[in-house]
């Protein structure tokens, strides 16, 4: 797992990650040429208005609109990078949801300290929770009388997502903010108490993945981590099937 | 002035804006020193973790460096002391209350600060909203551990944080009577002939700064009374309903708003600093709303295809 992190961005392993890393690389590139051409300006400066040769100070400047121009630029560069890079690809994310049939489900619920998947199972249906019959055993407050619930996979520490196909994601949290951090996905997203966040991911590598909690949450903060196990439809399938089901 | 200057009166109850300036000089360097060596912990925490502190591992109590090693909360309170102390008895307090009160004075022409007894109790608040920062090391259940921003429902929920909330009161108290001695010092005390637009630069930074933080930090000191309402009072004013904090209903949660610290916390536009955003970017409002909204009567559970929904 830890192969994927070195000198560069971890490898790019959900569908929209290649738009991300490119806004990224529109952003360096840009600093890479305006201080350039910055520090070629002030060189230039430096020699024009040694002090041989200078001139004397003007007070009354005249000429502001050419002064202005590069921050006309920069302006332009930037409101360009906003609407037409950023908020698009922001959109797409945020926006774009899944429907469910065509989609996976899955319930992703964060608590101190420790992620928990929620997979409907073959009914496609969640089952009831209750918050009085969370315990060990049933971390989500599954209601065993409920038959919808009965096909439902629980998973502790370890979301299987399935290469290829999109995934809706249903974000909570039990007890304090928590955040949903995958770095190789791009995604980074608050799980806020009271609140349930939708996201979606598209898998396009299959693989073993960290999914690391990105916002302080109490003394277990740094060892609040789990698996994210990317595989093929068939093995995704296998796993599912082989998984308890309800409470 | 006809006042007899003692040396407690010349010195430590100060109505001098210049003896006040360099008692704000040396508490806040005393405290920057404080905060860096806070980091410098967490530094040989990061370089060496599970390894004795040197030095002075030996001598930290067991619920913070058992044999000398750090636990994890402790690492969490330098972490929140680090930046509370920085910021806001260290950097706010030497540019503002230091530097302000020395220098503005001279630039503008003024004998002395507007309000001079308002300029020694802000000096007082902030010396004592800063010695309680400090005590609360010692108290039971120790200092802040819930980072320098104080997120609810973890504020909440994890100790250390009432005496931070108590002295963060004070800090603010402070800055919002120095801000008042500022506007005020610079709109009328300024020597005859200085208009605005030949104001140094200095002044109007520190004029503009206290501009804001007059706008920013009541909004500020509401939210942390709220919090500490939410701590000591059993109110719910940012604990949402149904939260179980380590497999525990919590029974005085319901109808409150998690976001709604984060957006009264980072209303200081000072705080507004890339960095420091917060990372929630889920509709906000709604949170807000359903914050309004009466609770049901029976527990719904935040769960997988549950009603409460966001995107």
């Amino acid at each position: 797992m830890n192969s994927n992190y070195g000198w560069w961005l971890p490898v790019a392993a959900s569908s929209y990650a290649g738009r991300i890393d490119g806004s990224l690389a529109i952003l360096h590139w840009a600093m890479v040429i305006i201080f350039g051409l910055w520090a070629v300006y002030m060189a230039y400066c430096l020699i024009r208005y040694r002090s041989s040769a200078s001139p004397r100070a003007d007070y009354h400047f005249t000429e502001s609109m050419k002064a202005l121009t590069p921050d006309v630029v920069i302006l332009v560069f930037e409101v360009w990078l906003i609407f037409f890079v950023g908020v698009p690809i922001w959109a797409h994310i945020r926006e774009d949801l899944p429907k469910p049939p065509e989609a996976v489900t899955v319930g992703v619920t964060a608590e101190q300290f420790a992620w928990t998947a929620h997979y409907p199972g073959a009914d496609g249906q969640f089952g009831k929770q209750d918050i009085r019959l969370v315990n060990a055993g049933n971390p989500l407050g599954l209601d065993p009388a409920d038959t919808a619930g009965q096909d439902d996979v629980v998973s502790v520490n370890t979301l299987v997502l399935p290469v290829g196909k999109r995934v809706l994601i249903n974000l909570s949290a039990k007890d304090v903010i928590h955040s949903f951090f995958v770095p190789e996905f791009r995604i980074k997203q608050d799980a806020v108490p009271g609140m349930r966040i939708k996201l979606w991911v598209e898998p396009t590598l299959e693989g073993k993945f960290e999914l690391g909690c990105a916002q302080l949450c109490g003394t277990g903060h740094y060892r609040m981590r789990a698996d994210v196990l990317v595989k093929s439809a068939e093995e995704y399938q296998k796993w599912l099937d082989a998984q308890k089901k309800g409470i | 002035m006809e006042r007899v200057e003692t040396f407690w009166s010349k010195y430590v109850f100060s109505l001098d804006h210049k003896v006040i300036g360099i008692q704000y000089m040396i508490t806040s360097l005393l405290f920057l020193l404080f905060g860096f060596s806070l980091v410098l912990l967490m530094r040989w925490q990061l370089a060496y973790p599970g390894h004795p502190i040197p030095l002075i591992g030996r001598f930290l109590p067991d619920f913070i460096a058992a044999g000398g090693i750090m636990h994890p909360a402790a690492y969490n309170t330098l972490g929140a002391m680090h930046g509370t102390i920085m910021i806001f008895l260290g950097i706010v307090p030497l540019g503002v209350g230091a530097f302000g009160n020395y220098i503005l004075p001279l630039q503008i022409g003024a004998r002395d600060m507007a309000f001079p007894r308002i300029n020694m109790l802000s000096y007082w608040n902030y010396f004592a909203g800063g010695v309680l920062m400090l005590m609360s090391f010692v108290l039971p259940g120790g200092a802040a551990q819930s980072g320098w921003t104080s997120y609810a429902p973890l504020s909440i929920v994890s100790p250390g944080q009432t005496v931070w909330l108590i002295a963060m009161t004070f800090l603010i108290t402070s800055s919002l009577l120095g801000s008042i001695n500022f506007i005020v010092t610079t709109l009328n005390l300024r020597a005859p002939g200085l208009t605005f637009s030949r104001l140094p630069l200095f002044v109007w930074a520190q004029f503009i700064t206290a501009i804001i933080l007059l706008f920013a930090f009541p909004v500020l000191q509401a939210a942390a009374i709220l919090q500490l309402l939410d701590r000591v009072a059993g109110t719910s004013f940012y604990l949402p309903t149904d939260l179980i904090v380590g497999g525990n209903i919590l029974d005085n949660a319901g109808g409150g708003s998690v976001l709604l610290w984060q957006h009264l916390f980072f209303f200081p536009p000072w705080a507004s600093w890339p960095r420091s955003w917060p990372t929630a970017r889920a509709s906000p409002s709604s949170a807000i709303r359903k914050s309004l909204a009466p609770s049901p009567s029976s527990p719904s559970f935040p769960s997988s295809s549950g009603p409460i929904t966001c995107s």
